[in-house]
């Protein structure tokens, strides 16, 4: 311990800082302009497009194929002529030539059994057949293909606030997706030979022409997703009669395609607050035995959507519930074949309705009237109303805990997909965080309502720091376009969804954060955000200044890694020479003899001014500890000129202990200090992380408190990410590896085991 | 000119699980200065596990939970890890043996493995290039830990050794 000195004057120590990591978000931002202001909000010039659809489709449940015919109406409400349209034709990812396959980097390894040989031998003809673009009078259209998108040139150029409407007929191959992979596609059943139909991404859809990108075409390629204009839709979907259809939407011929006993079931599930099933297990294993050779049609109707899905099946259960929000009936539905059960009759129509409400109270208010899970096993995939979802039991009904937690997760994340990006509709070919991220976040606070201590993958700060320390060279910035990220999953769904719950938790607190995610929520509802949209809105909602925390975590590839250096302890001289000293000879006879001089004491029998008295002067003979005259008298002095406040403080014994802290994985954090005193109690201190802003690398604080600390520890509750927690501890403690966590466990019994043992009484 | 050898798998191999992207796998190695043996805890998808194991034609019943008391299991897992987990002391292989597995809840496997004593040399050879084959977007990491000094090294299917000097 050292006692603090008092200078006269406060020297302010001022150094020269590059502040690169404070540096305001600059040249890395767009121009604000009137179509998008530098609040973050939707300019008073904000415009987007408008592409409504009619379609009749046909599924051939014999040969897999779908047939459509569709009508586009495309409203341009930009300020600008379009010359041509461009159109997405994403199945044409499946074509045997197409660019993902041939971009795919092999190499021998790749072909070690003669199931990898047959599927790389294998050709499916996926991809769409266009029969005819045409204008709804029937007169041909002149057209473009250049892989995954389609050029459409209209006879004359579309200007502002014009409409064109046009006609497209296609059929294609449906991908078994079991065998050529896919977001949707079939699944094939050999046991009762059925298929199951996940039918999306099926029909040629309008790209986005808007203010940032003017057409959003770049070429599908697999990882980067889908961006798209809202419209209206009417679609009618004619499959074998006895199929059970789930589409984006609400149903409109309930009459025609249900039997009078399941719209009864129907009724009772809109009043319901728990799932009502409207066709049974024994209804559906019934259906699979007695295949249906006539059709039916199914019409469904959807509002201000982006996209549209559909699943079809005549192995489907199908049960529903009503959950409100806000005063508006929502009716929440769950599709699944019998292969599903137990799990999804007794967990999935649940799921959705705990995740419409979550969603809501923390972005928008749900605004659509249905919301549909259906059971597609090994995939979660999200479309407008309708996700498909895994999360399969073994084939005797058991499951294990994983596979129960990873059929909630996934519901949860791909029923949370309405919200980002089917309605906060963001550029997923060009950001995928933007609503994985975003979504995977709120899916974390969804899934700790539903469970507490629910065992998230993503989310808690210490979860990303596996995959964020270390080798920056192969660690991608968050705002990196789709395709060219390396780690796409730690990249896109888990350090964004990281980045939100530590500013949220650490860096602004849960009012200011909920306040301005809602307010980017609403703003960017129904319309299409950009990344600077985003990270304007929640500073200028929030008061905060943020850019540090966007250009270390969203730009670079910068670590947390704050290390807790040294600590020096001090107390206040109170100037009483009694006290102090006595306390500086304490200090002394205590400090550590030097070898050479206890060796001295024996080996030099006689000094020279030991033997000689007249050596020693005035220097020599005084005693440093003895209390004089002099000293109490300045002490009086001293004792005078102080308020009584002032002489109160000296007497408090407090406490200073100086901290230096250095910054190791170069992003700049907040500190949070926890300090113990031997009492038993502690004290937590949080510091702003513009505590770096002179100097990025090392920083000292000084604490003061009423009594002696035992220890201090640096992110004591593990929310800022750090990625080594094994230097943030005074007195030094570090922590046990994995392995010896294991090894201090290992006794041999699983816990079924451990159960039974204790039931048995031994 | 080599000739290819096949396995005879027939086991479905799972493909793009788009809800499922992790293929992501670390590792975290330790020099137990007391046993002077080397202490591993791996840590994986259970899931993409699962799948791989299988198609290389390791059977076993519903999920790896199931199998902590399967003997015969733990060695076919044990030389499946080793085949795509390696690391030589200096020049010299070291053995290592698998000790036991956890499955959690939210799907993370961590596999615990140990190497029988040894003196450390100048540097240390890892091969970690688990799961790599099957998930062409995986990337492994270790990180090192020695006289309390943390090393990390990253692993991808163009560069599935590292060398650790100490």
């Amino acid at each position: 311990m050292k006692k603090i000195l008092f200078f006269p004057i406060v020297l302010s120590v001022f150094s020269v800082s590059a502040q690169t990591k404070f540096a305001q978000l600059d040249i890395e931002l767009p121009t604000p302009n009137e179509y998008r202001t530098a609040a973050g909000a939707p300019g008073h010039a904000y415009y987007q497009q408008k592409a409504d659809y009619k379609m009749n489709l046909i599924l051939d449940d014999e040969k897999q194929i779908i047939r459509g015919e569709e009508i586009i109406t495309y409203t341009n409400n930009s300020p600008d002529v379009l010359e041509y349209l461009w159109l997405q034709l994403d199945q044409n990812i499946f074509k045997p030539d197409s660019d993902s396959k041939l971009i795919a980097v092999e190499k021998m390894e790749d072909f070690q059994s003669i199931r990898d040989v047959e599927r790389k031998l294998m050709v499916f003809e996926g991809g769409f057949n266009i029969e005819s673009v045409s204008t709804v009078n029937g007169e041909k259209m002149r057209y473009a293909i250049n892989k995954t998108m389609m050029r459409i040139d209209p006879a004359k150029p579309l200007g502002p606030k014009q409409s064109i409407s046009f006609k497209i007929k296609w059929w294609y191959n449906i991908n078994d997706r079991m065998k050529v992979g896919g977001r949707s596609g079939y699944e094939y059943f050999e046991k009762d030979n059925n298929y199951l139909y996940t039918i999306a991404q099926f029909f040629p859809r309008m790209c986005v022409y808007n203010d940032v990108e003017g057409w959003q075409n770049k070429q599908f390629l697999g990882k980067g997703e889908f961006t798209l204009p809202f419209g209206d839709y009417e679609v009618s979907i004619t499959v074998p009669s006895d199929h059970i259809v789930a589409g984006t939407g609400e149903l409109q011929n309930g009459a025609a395609v249900m039997t009078a006993e399941q719209r009864q079931r129907m009724d009772k599930a809109k009043t319901s607050d728990k799932p009502v099933l409207i066709v049974t297990q024994a209804e559906a294993e019934n259906a699979e035995k007695n295949k249906a050779t006539s059709t039916k049609t199914w019409t469904f109707k959807a509002k201000n959507v982006r996209d549209f899905a559909f699943a079809t099946s005549r192995k489907f259960m199908w049960d529903a519930q009503n959950t409100v929000v806000k005063g508006k009936n929502i009716l929440c539905m769950s599709f699944y074949p019998k292969e599903g059960n137990p799990l999804w009759e007794r967990y999935s129509t649940k799921l959705v309705a705990h995740t419409i409400q979550t969603y809501s109270k923390y972005t928008i208010d749900y605004p659509y009237p249905v919301a549909i899970s259906v059971h597609s096993n090994q995939i979660g995939m999200e479309y407008p109303m309708i996700c498909f979802n895994g999360g399969r039991p073994n084939e005797d009904g058991t499951y294990s805990e994983q596979t129960k937690y990873g059929m909630w997760g996934v519901i949860i994340h791909e029923v949370g997909h309405n919200f980002f990006p089917m309605i906060i509709n963001s550029d997923e070919r060009q950001w995928s965080w933007m609503d994985e991220g975003l979504n995977t976040f709120v899916q974390y606070l969804t899934e700790q309502e539903w469970e507490r201590g629910y065992p998230s993958r993503r989310g808690p700060a210490n979860m990303i720091t596996d995959y964020m320390r270390g080798d920056k060279k192969f660690i991608s910035p968050i705002m990196t376009n789709s395709e060219s990220i390396w780690q796409f999953g730690n990249n896109a769904y888990g350090k964004p969804a990281t980045a939100l719950n530590i500013l949220r938790e650490t860096v602004m607190g849960r009012e200011l954060f909920d306040f301005a995610f809602k307010t980017y929520c609403e703003r960017w509802k129904f319309k299409h955000p950009t990344p600077a949209d985003l990270f304007r809105t929640m500073e200028d909602a929030s008061g905060v200044d943020l850019d540090w925390f966007w250009r270390g975590w969203f730009y670079s590839t910068d670590y947390v890694d704050i290390s807790l250096d040294y600590v020096k302890h001090f107390e206040l001289n109170s100037n009483n020479p009694d006290v102090e000293k006595a306390e500086n000879k304490k200090a002394a006879d205590s400090k550590p003899q030097f070898i050479g001089d206890i060796r001295n004491k024996d080996a030099i029998k006689q000094t020279v001014n030991e033997r000689d008295t007249l050596i020693d002067d005035f220097y020599a003979k005084r005693n440093l500890y003895e209390v004089d005259r002099l000293d109490k008298k300045e002490y009086e002095e001293f004792q005078a000129k102080l308020t009584p406040e002032q002489k109160k403080l000296l007497e408090s014994k407090k406490q200073f202990y100086e901290l230096a802290f250095t910054n190791k994985g170069g992003l700049v954090s907040p500190l949070v200090i926890q300090a113990k005193f031997a009492d038993g109690t502690d004290q937590v201190i949080r510091i702003p992380a513009e505590i770096w802003r002179m100097d990025e690398t090392t920083v000292t604080k000084v604490f003061i408190f009423d009594q002696p600390v035992v220890s201090f520890q640096l992110d004591p509750f593990l929310e800022t990410a750090d990625c080594d927690t094994d230097n943030n501890a005074y007195p030094h403690v570090s922590g046990p590896t994995r392995f010896q966590l294991f090894q201090q466990k290992q006794n041999g019994e699983n816990p079924m085991q451990r159960q039974k043992r204790m039931q048995s009484g031994n | 000119m080599k000739k290819l050898l096949l396995f005879c798998s027939f086991a479905l191999t799972v493909l793009s699980v788009r809800a499922h992207e992790y293929y992501f796998a670390f590792g975290e190695v330790e020099y137990n200065e007391t046993t002077k043996k080397l202490e591993i805890t791996l840590e994986l998808s259970a899931h993409d596990m699962e799948s791989d194991l299988k198609k290389t034609g390791v059977v076993f019943d519903k999920h790896m939970e199931n199998q902590s008391q399967n003997a015969v299991f733990k060695k076919q897992l044990e030389a499946y890890l080793l085949k795509g987990f390696s690391i030589s002391n200096g020049d010299q292989p070291v053995s290592i043996s698998l000790m036991g597995f956890d499955v959690l809840p939210n799907g993370q496997l961590y596999v615990y493995m140990e190497s029988l004593p040894l003196e450390l040399k100048s540097s240390l050879l890892f091969r970690f290039d688990l799961l790599m084959e099957t998930f062409p977007d995986q990337q492994n990491k270790i990180t090192f830990i020695h006289h309390k000094q943390k090393q990390t090294a990253v692993f991808l299917p163009t560069k599935p050794t590292e060398i650790i000097t100490l």
